[in-house]
């Protein structure tokens, strides 16, 4: 059975994880199977506050767990940051399109996010890994600010001790102690092992690293038409009604977020939106 | 083809360099290795030689009172080491190593005679020079950014 996604659900929080100093993933189990496809999002509602877009960070073959892992910035996010094991979370959803793990099939994949961008990004890595051999090499490129900002630092260690994933961690700042890449994210693409040829990359994080991770993946010899990537706007209905999250001809909650690059490069490069 | 010139030839820096350009190079190259922490090269020491990363990571720091300020980390692939072609000809900052670390030296001293004498070879690692800067300028503007955080 799926949601309705015009009815806010509460479900009560059966789990509270810190990321970082200023992220957190909130686990619920909803009463009934909570199925999407990887890279959906759900709007998130705090009381007397509002309600806010959050992709869902869980695994999508485990419809029993719905999974929000969310940074405080602004009045909505801190509000739910701040909700403790037990409190009720309301969701509603889930919207929007989802990255292209159908399409990937047979080919390798190249994961590149940036610091809470690599939420969305989860439950695609999960996805794939639950079905491995529908897949080629699966490379992770992961930047953060510090070491201190990395999150799902488990899943990272997880995934980079497998012999079947390539992991790479690149933070701008590292602590004394990080040991760790220093440097941005794109610098770490020439160093993966993939043939762009027959290689999907999948990025999210903020606009100018996508930009910037795009320029780079053409000059590692693959096509735009090849890399997808999220798009951010406000959103208020999440149901391509309100037109708050309208950027060129496109609604971002319903037509997006996520989106081959070719077809939102253009409005990426208009400066007014 | 010698083992220093096939090490030379699968290096990025040698993308566009040719089979000669290669020789010529391998002929001024030794290998050098590192032990984790072992300080490479000291900002305002005479800078003799530029790197060819091979495999491990250094780190690009600055000595800044009262610590060391880690401003970038460098894998195999890396070319390090360009005060090498400039004048003062001294190291701009301090290079570390943070693991084990294999290179490629080019002994800078004796290439840069050789730049001027042959036009066409210099051309070509100017070029290659030129590429790994622009590169690491792209990646500091991005660095300078906090990209994150937006
Ligand atoms: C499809 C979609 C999926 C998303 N998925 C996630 C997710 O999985 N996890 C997550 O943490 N966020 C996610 N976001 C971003 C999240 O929706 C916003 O951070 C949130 O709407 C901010 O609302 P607020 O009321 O907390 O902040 P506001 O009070 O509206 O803003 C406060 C301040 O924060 C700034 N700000 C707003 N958004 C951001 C941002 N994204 N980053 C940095 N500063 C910001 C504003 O400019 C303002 O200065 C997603 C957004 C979209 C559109
Ligand atoms: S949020 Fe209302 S149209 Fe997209």
């Amino acid at each position: 059975m799926t949601h309705d996604p015009f009815i806010p659900t509460p479900h009560r929080i059966v789990e509270k994880r810190q990321e970082t100093l200023d992220t957190v993933t909130l686990v619920v189990e909803p009463e009934t199977p909570f199925v999407f496809a990887p890279g959906q999002f759900n709007m998130l509602y705090a009381l007397g506050r509002g309600e806010v877009p959050i992709s869902i960070s869980g695994d999508p073959g485990e419809p029993s767990r719905l999974v929000h892992t969310l940074r405080a910035v602004g009045l909505v996010t801190d509000a739910l940051a701040a909700l403790e094991v037990g409190a009720s979370l309301v969701v509603r959803g889930p919207f929007g399109s989802s990255w292209p793990v159908e399409e990937a099939k047979g080919h390798d994949v190249l994961i590149v996010a940036g610091g809470i961008g690599l939420a969305p990004l989860r439950s695609t890595i999960l996805h794939i890994l639950r079905h491995r051999e529908d897949y080629g090499r699966l490379a992770i490129l992961y930047g953060a600010r510090t070491d201190h900002d990395l999150c799902f630092a488990d899943d990272l260690h997880e995934w980079g001790g497998r012999f079947d994933v390539e992991v790479r961690v690149t933070v701008d700042r590292g602590s004394p102690a990080w040991r760790g890449r220093q440097g941005v994210v794109t610098a770490v693409i020439d160093k993966t092992d993939f043939d762009p040829a027959r290689t999907v990359a999948m990025v999210c994080g903020p606009e100018v690293m996508m930009r910037h991770t795009a320029r780079a993946l053409r000059a590692a010899g693959m096509k735009d038409e090849q890399v997808y990537l999220t798009l951010e706007r406000n959103m208020k209905c999440g149901i391509g009604q309100c037109g708050h999250c309208q950027l060129g001809g496109e609604l971002i909650c319903r037509d997006g977020p996520v989106y081959p690059y070719p077809r939102v490069a253009p409005l990426m490069r208009i400066r007014e939106l | 083809m010698t083992d220093l010139q096939r090490m030379l030839a699968a290096h990025p820096f040698a993308a566009s360099l040719t089979d000669d350009d290669v020789a010529r190079l391998a002929e001024l190259a030794c290998v050098e290795t590192f032990v984790p922490n072992q300080v490479i090269y000291r900002e305002d020491e005479p800078a003799r030689e530029f790197l060819l990363l091979q495999s491990g990571r250094v780190a690009v720091e600055m000595h800044a009172p009262p610590g060391v300020v880690l401003l970038e980390s460098l894998d195999a692939g890396a070319t390090v080491g360009w005060s090498t072609f400039f004048p003062p000809y001294t190291w701009g900052c301090d290079i570390r190593a943070i693991e084990a670390t294999e290179a490629l030296a080019i002994d800078g001293v004796r290439l840069r005679p050789l730049l001027e004498q042959a036009p066409d070879f210099g051309l070509r690692v100017m070029r290659a020079l030129l590429a790994t800067v622009h590169q690491r300028l792209e990646r500091s503007r991005l660095h300078r950014m906090d990209l994150y955080q937006r």
